[in-house]
Order: C-alpha cells, then sequence, then structure tokens
C-alpha cells in the first residue's frame, strides 16, 4: 500500500479530534477555546482538500458520500497503484531485456565471447520468465534500463552487498551475466530507426543550409558580375557602393555557423529582376524578410532599377564615348570575395577626365560609405575650383542608353563650362580690348577648356562683356547646382542631405567668380576714364571705345522706355478701381468685407495672372492716352479664364463672415450677372481692360465669380470634426446594449463607427467602419440615439462627419 | 416546566447537529465551507454558554462532566421546579379562601344575603378541599387573590368564555358564588372597619 493514503487520512483524523472532543463537551454544556477549536477545523478542511485532490488526481470521476465509502475509493485507487507498480516492474525487467538483447559483446576470444552470449540470453530468458509470473514479480535493483548494465558492472562488494544479494537470490543467471561481464566488453546499441531517423533529419538539415548557402553566393556571384548602369557616375558609385555591401551581407549570412537565413525570390539569376519588381503591399511579406534578413541587399534593390542593372554577360552598356572610345559601362569581371573592398569604385566610367571631387561628400548615416576621391586619371584630371553637386537621381525607366550617354556628355560640358566660365573671363576680355591672348595671357592658356573659350569669345564684344561673362559665371554654376538639385527632389532624403551639403562650397565659388569680374571691370573703368581724360569726348567715339559705349547707351535706353510704358500702367491703374485692386493684390470687392475662400495673396496671385493678357489688350501701339478710351472694350478676345482657387484651401482661409446688411458690391452684381455700371465705379466688366459689356465677364470678373462660387456655405456645407471634438459636442448617449451571444461568448473590443452629425444633433447615418459585426451593430444601433450639439460654422449649424469609438469589455 | 429550559436545550442539541453533520463531511474529505462551520461552533458554543447558566442558577454547586450527568442535573432541577410549583398553586388556593372569608356581603334583603353567605362558604370549602389534596391541584385563573373577586365579577360571557369555563368545571362551587354576586355586594371587613 502506497504510504500517501494512511498518512493522509491520519493526518485529516487527528485534525478532527479536537472538534469532535470539542462537540462532546458542548453537548455536555461545558466550556471550550473555541480559538483553538476553529483552528483545528481550518487543518482539518486543508487535510481535506489535499486527500481529495489526490484521490481527484488518481480517479477523475470517483465520489464518495461518507467515510466508508471514501475508505472503498482510496483502496480502489491502492489497487490500482499496486497493478501500475507490478506493471513497472513487469516493463522494467522486459526493458533490461531488451537492453541486453539490443547491446552486443567484445571480446578478442570467440569462446568467451560465445561463452557470454549464453549468459546473455539465459539472463534474457530469466527476465522475461520473472516478467511473465503472474502477481507481482521480484523488484530488480538499480538504475533505469538504459543505465543498468553499466550500473551493475560497477557493484562491488562489500558496498553493495545489499544489491548483489538481492541480484544473486532473484535473478541468478543475469548476477551470473553481469558477474562475467567486464564494462569495455558491452557495447549499447542505438535503435536503428532511431539512428537512422537522426541521420536522414541531420541530412536533411544539412542538405537545406547548404541549399541556402549555395544560393546566397550565387546571388552574391551574381550581383558581382553584373553591373551597374546610369547617367551619372555619382549614381553608380553610390549603387556599387550598395552592391558591394550586399555582397558582403551575402557572404557572412553564408558563413553563419547557424546556419544563413532564407532569401526569398528564385534563383540567383533571376534575384534581382523579381527583386526590382516587388512592390508593396502586394509583396510585403518578401520585402520584409527581405528587409529583416538582408538589409544591405534590400537597400541595394531599393536604390536599383530594372534597367540599370546589365547582368552579366549582356552587351555592354552604351555606345563608346567619343572622348576616348571606351565604353561607358563595362562588364565586371568576378572578383574574387576578398577583393570587393579595393574594387568597390573601379566601376567604369566615362574614359575623359572627369574630376570629381568628394572630399566633402560625408558618408550616409547609417553606412560606412568612404570618401573617396574619385579622379580617373590620376594627376591627368585638372583640380576643379567648384565641386559638381550630382545627387543620385532615378533615371526614367525609358531612357536609352544613347539618351544616357547624351546626358553624360552634356553633364561633362556644363562641368567644363563652368571651369571656363570662371576663369575665363578676364582673358577674354583682355583679348578683345586689343591687349591679346600673347600679352596677358600665358602660353598655355589653350589649356582651358576649347567649349568656354568659345562661348566667351562669342560674348565678349564690348566692355559689357565682362558683366555678362560674370553674370555667366554665376549662372552656369547655379544652374549647374539647380538641376540636379530639382532632380533631386524626388530622391530619397539621406540622398539630399549630401547634396546639400554642396551646395554652399558651389555658392562660394560662384562669389569667387563674380568677385573677380568686379575687379575686372573696375579695371576697366580706371581706363575709360583715363582715356576720356587724356582724348576728351571725342575719343569714346574711337577705337576701343565706340562698341562698349554704344551697348551702355541702348542699355540706358532699354530701361528708360521700360520706366515709362511701366508708370504710364500704374497711372492707368490708379484711375480704375477694378484695375487699382488688382494692382494692389485686392479684388474690387474688398477684402475685409467680402468672405473670400482665398486670401488678398491668393486673389493677387490670381489677378497678376490675368496682367499679361489684360496689358496685351489694353495697350496696342495706337492706344490713346485717354483715360476713357481705356474703359472701352477693344476687339481683342476675352481673357484667359483664371482656375478659381480649391474649395478646401478657401475653406481653410475663411475670413470674418460678412454682415448680410452690406453685401460685397461686385460680389452680388457679378453673381446676378448684372449689367456693367456706366461709370465703372465698381467692378464690372465694362470697367475692366478687355471686358465685354453684356458679354462674357473679364478675367478679373472670373475671378471674383469664381471665388465667390467656390466660398463655403456653412448652411449647406459638411465638415469633418475629430472624434474629441465630437465627444465635446455629445448631449445625449445611450449605452449600447452589450449582445447576449457575445457577452457569452466573451467578445469584446472596440467598434469604430463613422457618423453624420446633422444640424439639428441627431445622428443621420452611421457605418461601421472597424470592429466585430455583432459588436458594431449593437454600438450603432445605440449611436444613432445619441443627440449632440449641432456643429456650428460661422454661427451656422453645419452637418459634421466624425468617427465614434464604442468599446465594449465584459467587466463594464 | 419553565419553557427556558427546553429551547436552550433544543437549541443546543439543534446546533451540535448541524456541527456534526459538517465533522462527518470533514472526516470524509467531503467539501465543506469552513466559514460556515465555525459559525455553527459558536452558535453551539453560545447554547452551550447558555444552558450552563440556567443550571447553575437553579443549582449554583451543581458540577458534572458529561451529557449524562448534565441530564441528570436537569432531572433534578425539573423536579425542584416542578414541587415549587404545586406548593405555589395550593398556596394561591388557600389566599382566595382566606380572601372569601374575609369579606362580607352587603344587600337590602336579608334573604339573599343568608344564600350569598352560603354559597360563599361552599366556595371557600371548595378551595381548601383543592388545596388539601394530594398531587397536582387544579390551576386558579385569574389574578392574585386581592383581586380575584373584582376581577372574577368582571368576567362576561363571550369575551372570557375560556377562564368562565376554566372556573366552571374546575371550581363549580367558587363560580356559583361569583355567578351570583354583584361587585356592589362584596365588602372587604377592613374597608368597613376604615
Amino acid at each position: 500500500m502506497s504510504s500517501i493514503w494512511p498518512s493522509a487520512l491520519g493526518s485529516l483524523d487527528d485534525a478532527l479530534a479536537l472538534p469532535y472532543e470539542t462537540v462532546g463537551k458542548l453537548k455536555a454544556a461545558n466550556p471550550i477555546n473555541i480559538e483553538e477549536v476553529t483552528q483545528q477545523l481550518k487543518d482539518a478542511a486543508e487535510c481535506g482538500n489535499k486527500l481529495r485532490a489526490s484521490i481527484a488526481a488518481e480517479l477523475p470521476d470517483a465520489s464518495w458520500q461518507n467515510r466508508e465509502e471514501l475508505r472503498a475509493v482510496i483502496a480502489k485507487i491502492q489497487e490500482l497503484e499496486e497493478a501500475r507498480r507490478i506493471e513497472g516492474l513487469r516493463s522494467r525487467l522486459l526493458a533490461v531485456a531488451t537492453e541486453l538483447e539490443r547491446g552486443s559483446i567484445t571480446h578478442r576470444r570467440a569462446a568467451r565471447l560465445t561463452e557470454l552470449n549464453q549468459l546473455r540470453e539465459q539472463a534474457i530468458k530469466e527476465l522475461l520468465a520473472q516478467g511473465g509470473v503472474e502477481g507481482a514479480p521480484p523488484t530488480l535493483p538499480g538504475p533505469e534500463a538504459d543505465q543498468w548494465i553499466e550500473w551493475a558492472c560497477g557493484l562491488q562488494e562489500p558496498e553493495d552487498s545489499d544489491s548483489l544479494q538481492i541480484l544473486r537470490h532473484t535473478f541468478p543467471q543475469l548476477d551470473d551475466f553481469i558477474t562475467n561481464l567486464e564494462p569495455d566488453m558491452w557495447k549499447p546499441d542505438v535503435p536503428p530507426e532511431a539512428a537512422s531517423q537522426n541521420a536522414a533529419e541531420a541530412e536533411e538539415r544539412k542538405r537545406v543550409l547548404e541549399q541556402r548557402r549555395s544560393r546566397l553566393l550565387a546571388l552574391a556571384t551574381e550581383l558581382e558580375r553584373g553591373s551597374v548602369v546610369h547617367h551619372r557616375v555619382l549614381r553608380v558609385n553610390e549603387l556599387n557602393y550598395l552592391r558591394d555591401q550586399a555582397i558582403k551581407e551575402l557572404r557572412s549570412q553564408a558563413k553563419l555557423p547557424s546556419g544563413p537565413r532564407t532569401l526569398p525570390g528564385p534563383e540567383a539569376d533571376q534575384w534581382i529582376e523579381w527583386a526590382c519588381g516587388l512592390r508593396e503591399p502586394q509583396d510585403a511579406e518578401a520585402l520584409q524578410t527581405l528587409r529583416k534578413g538582408f538589409a544591405r541587399l534590400d537597400d541595394f534593390i531599393a536604390n536599383l532599377e530594372p534597367n540599370m542593372w546589365k547582368p552579366a554577360g549582356s552587351p555592354p552598356a552604351g555606345p563608346p564615348d567619343p572622348g576616348n572610345g571606351k565604353p561607358a559601362e563595362k562588364p565586371r569581371q568576378e572578383p574574387p570575395a576578398p577583393e570587393i573592398k579595393a574594387k568597390v569604385f573601379e566601376e567604369p566610367v566615362p574614359s575623359q577626365p572627369i574630376p570629381i571631387n568628394l572630399k566633402g561628400a560625408k558618408p550616409t548615416a547609417g553606412r560606412d560609405k568612404p570618401q573617396v576621391q574619385l579622379s580617373r586619371d590620376g594627376s591627368a584630371a585638372p583640380e576643379l575650383a567648384v565641386e559638381p553637386v550630382t545627387p543620385p537621381s532615378r533615371p526614367a525607366p525609358s531612357r536609352s542608353n544613347e539618351e544616357i550617354q547624351r546626358m553624360q556628355a552634356r553633364e561633362r560640358e556644363a562641368l567644363a563650362r563652368i571651369k571656363g566660365a570662371v576663369t575665363e573671363p578676364v582673358r577674354s576680355f583682355d583679348h578683345r580690348i586689343g591687349r591679346g591672348p600673347s600679352s596677358k595671357s600665358p602660353a598655355g592658356a589653350g589649356a582651358a577648356p576649347a567649349v568656354a573659350k568659345e562661348r566667351v569669345e562669342a560674348k565678349a564684344t564690348a566692355a559689357t562683356i565682362t558683366a555678362t561673362a560674370t553674370a555667366t559665371a554665376v549662372a552656369e554654376p547655379v544652374k549647374a547646382v539647380a538641376t540636379p538639385l530639382t532632380v533631386a527632389r524626388t530622391t530619397p532624403v539621406r540622398v539630399m542631405a549630401d547634396d546639400e551639403e554642396k551646395t554652399p562650397s558651389v555658392t562660394a565659388k560662384a562669389s569667387s567668380a563674380i568677385s573677380s569680374a568686379r575687379t575686372t571691370l573696375s579695371d576697366t573703368w580706371t581706363e575709360f576714364v583715363s582715356d576720356v581724360r587724356d582724348g576728351g569726348i571725342g575719343a569714346i567715339w574711337q577705337g576701343k571705345w565706340r562698341l562698349p559705349v554704344i551697348g551702355v547707351t541702348v542699355l540706358v535706353l532699354a530701361l528708360v522706355t521700360l520706366g515709362v510704358v511701366y508708370w504710364v500702367h500704374r497711372a492707368r491703374a490708379s484711375n480704375n478701381p477694378v484695375k487699382a485692386a488688382e494692382t494692389s493684390g485686392v479684388v474690387a470687392s474688398g477684402p475685409a468685407s467680402n468672405p473670400q475662400p482665398a486670401t488678398s495673396t491668393d486673389t493677387a496671385a490670381a489677378a497678376s495672372g490675368l496682367k499679361p493678357s489684360a496689358d496685351k489688350q489694353a495697350k496696342p501701339k495706337d492706344q490713346p492716352k485717354d483715360q476713357n478710351a481705356a474703359a472701352k472694350p477693344p476687339d481683342a478676345p476675352p481673357s484667359q479664364p483664371v482656375t478659381p482657387a480649391p474649395a478646401l484651401d478657401a475653406s481653410l482661409r475663411l475670413p470674418a463672415p460678412v454682415p448680410k446688411a452690406n453685401p460685397p458690391v461686385g460680389t452680388k452684381e457679378i453673381a446676378k450677372d448684372e449689367p456693367a455700371a456706366p461709370n465703372g465705379a465698381v467692378g464690372v466688366a465694362g470697367t475692366v481692360p478687355g471686358g465685354t459689356p453684356g458679354g462674357p465677364p473679364s478675367s478679373v470678373i472670373n475671378v471674383v465669380k469664381d471665388l465667390s462660387a467656390a466660398q463655403p456655405r456653412a448652411g449647406t456645407q459638411k465638415v469633418s470634426v475629430s472624434s474629441g471634438v465630437a465627444q465635446g459636442l455629445l448631449v445625449h448617449r445611450v449605452a449600447p446594449q452589450y449582445p447576449p451571444q457575445a457577452k457569452s461568448a466573451r467578445l469584446q473590443g472596440t467598434v469604430v463607427l463613422q457618423a453624420v452629425i446633422g444640424k439639428d444633433g441627431s445622428v443621420h447615418s452611421v457605418r461601421a467602419l472597424k470592429g466585430n459585426p455583432v459588436l458594431a451593430q449593437a454600438a450603432m444601433d445605440a449611436v444613432k440615439q445619441w443627440r449632440y450639439r449641432p456643429y456650428a460654422l460661422n454661427g451656422e449649424p453645419v452637418e459634421a462627419d466624425t468617427e465614434i469609438s464604442v468599446t465594449f469589455s465584459p467587466h463594464d | 416546566m419553565i419553557p427556558l429550559w427546553p429551547s436552550t436545550i433544543a437549541s443546543l442539541d439543534d446546533s451540535l447537529v448541524l456541527l456534526s453533520d459538517s465533522l462527518e463531511k470533514l472526516k470524509a474529505a467531503k467539501s465543506v465551507n469552513i466559514t460556515e462551520v465555525i459559525e455553527q461552533l459558536k452558535t453551539a458554543a453560545e447554547a452551550a454558554r447558555n444552558l450552563r447558566a440556567l443550571v447553575m442558577a437553579e443549582m449554583p454547586e451543581a458540577v458534572w462532566q458529561d451529557r449524562a450527568e448534565l441530564d441528570v442535573l436537569i432531572a433534578e432541577i425539573q423536579k425542584r421546579i416542578e414541587a415549587r410549583h404545586i406548593e405555589e398553586l395550593r398556596g394561591r388556593l388557600l389566599a382566595l379562601a382566606a380572601e372569601l372569608d374575609r369579606g362580607t356581603i352587603v344587600h337590602r334583603r336579608a334573604v339573599r344575603v343568608t344564600q350569598l353567605n352560603q354559597l360563599r362558604d361552599a366556595a371557600s370549602k371548595e378551595l381548601r378541599a383543592q388545596a388539601a389534596a394530594s398531587g397536582k391541584p387544579q390551576t386558579l385563573p385569574g389574578p392574585e387573590p386581592d383581586e380575584w373577586l373584582d376581577w372574577a365579577c368582571g368576567l362576561q360571557e363571550p369575551e372570557d368564555t375560556e377562564s368562565l369555563q376554566t372556573l366552571r368545571k374546575e371550581f363549580a362551587h367558587l363560580d356559583d358564588f361569583v355567578a351570583n354576586l354583584e361587585p356592589n355586594m362584596w365588602v372587604i371587613k377592613k374597608e368597613i372597619l376604615v
């Protein structure tokens, strides 16, 4: 019998002894110690609980009513335990027998081996016989079967006399075998099926890992063998850098002892094409895997466009560069892995010396991009004062290689022009004024780029060429900066950050060019004054000063003409209210009293957009100077209609509401298409140049009309309000009924509804955006009964669209 | 028997029955509400304390060890209480007889006075005879003797039927006398003296 049951029952009885004694005392109306008895009762209850739990563990479906039945249940459990114990003993004997069978004996002598095998057979038979007897088999001492033989071989007298005695008396054959067996003679055997299964699993695992590894290496090779094509060298370099990082990552992953991660996608030769085609959200899973497991590779692929990749074996990227006949891109030879770092920036580039100084470029955050000096032909490349700012940009997918080549050529030309424009103006000017290239220019002036030289020669025809050259010198670098920066708007932010760091440097160089031009201009002026002093005024019409003076005179006259035209325009505009308002950036109806949807800035912008056409129509060459004549409608076609400001923008810029008693005159009249006022004092069609009385309204009127039409009307508008605002307007809330089936199923969560709050504060329409349908229906039923304070816009109630969240919790 | 005794003993026994049931459940390792069991224990202890107080009130020197000894004690106390009760009944009858003897009947007609005096004598004899009888005398309904005649002359049917029935059945002469006596006919000698 197991010891647990008597002890459990004994504990219970002990705990109950005092309460029973207490009952006897109470029956005789004798005094008792109630605290002591209470504690005993608690102890008894605890013992009962433990006993009950023990019984439930053995016989979960056992039930009893009294102590007698409890005893019967415990007896049944003891029987079961005994049967189990017997079964355990039996199975142990069988397990040792199996262990003896599975193992093998080794010995140098065959006779001894045979003898030991015979003993083993007898021991096995004995164990099987003992295990098959009726009733409880004898207990085999020692550990579990798989350790039993080792344990038994280690038994020695007198330390293990007890175990040896039992063994000798109960299992004599087994004892005989063990006595003859030495530990090193016994070779336990691993179950063949388990061994084969383990081996197969290990093989499979190894195969899978090897497959993953080889796939990563193949892709790394593929990446290495291919080449990146782009019309911007900087972009090519950046992508090559990313590519090399990706290759490194792939190789390091392949070397992981725990096995590489699984790379999603097809085989290596199709992988890049596949990866470039991944897009979110369709391929979110693959992209996530890629991003998590192969961050560098993902970075490379994210920057790579499909047409930028030329896999190994494909024809060269483009025609040979006219400069030296070398191809713009040449396929990469498969390099050995350790040389990756050295080859990072060895991508083939146009052979013409393109001095690209990236000294100022800093490594992008999060990457270890090295600072490099990109001078392809070493010392042959002249040092540029200006660092070219060529931020990485994504080329249009449809660009052909020829186009890319042309763009590259243009880029090189622009770089050369920058240098020429900055360094050549002074020399060109000297040449034009008669000093000749040999007088001041060094003999090696021809070293300046030919393009810049031609450009300066074509333009330097007068003294003003200095200013022109200076302007060119400034404009070219700025243009060179502006173009890539414009492109850079579409590039990732981190790329822009690099470019922006370079821009100040370019600006500084441009400032330097301006300063140089200014000095030249000053020198020219001094020379001019000296010539006048020496030869008099007449001298300037002769010799070298003739053309410059003519040029300056023409320039001055042009400026004066422009000033007169502008003054006339202003004077006419000041006599015309509409025009005046237009000129001052205010529409005729007046911004302060008119709830125009657009601000005065918007209106001025719209009006200024009309000006060219208005001026064209109002100022023909034979236009009379009379102000009234300007009001007459010319035969010119109506001006271009102006696109009204978007309603959303207008709603965001609403001015103060207008008193109804004093509506904006212009707006009212135009809106009703009334004829123009004869005096033209108000902003109607007849007062606007190009306007047609009774005909289509002029552009300004269109602006006014359209802007008026675009004005939000509080009474008909529906606005979106946040849930917080709506919550603040809530005046009557009906709690949602927790659906019984949802409650019983312990369904809970938040339902998000979209509701329209009417002008009267009632909820007009409700629809569920998110949440369990059962809960959503209950929430909608409740929300439909909610009441809000009407949402007011400009003091008038409007419909409000909002989101309402209703949370269901069974604890509420 | 005084009603307090049986109720106290019954209360103790009832609470002990509940407690014993709970202990049996505990003994069988059944689930019990231990708080409830402790309450049952407290109730039983309270009932035992009350019973002990009653015993000590009747027999301050009483000592007992178990329920059997307690039962013996309670039986003894009950006997004492019963004897005391009989003596009280007897004394009450004799006191009323003495009260009847002490009073005087007043009436305008001598014949009627004589007749009522005869009835009074018969009632007095009846009361003394009842008190002298062995065993438990009949219980005389009504108040104490000095107020008894006033109370009895005020009895009327059907309101006091029960008392009149008892009187008529157990004390026939006394009932006859009270039925003929009017309240203003009975004068206590003491008052005449005053």
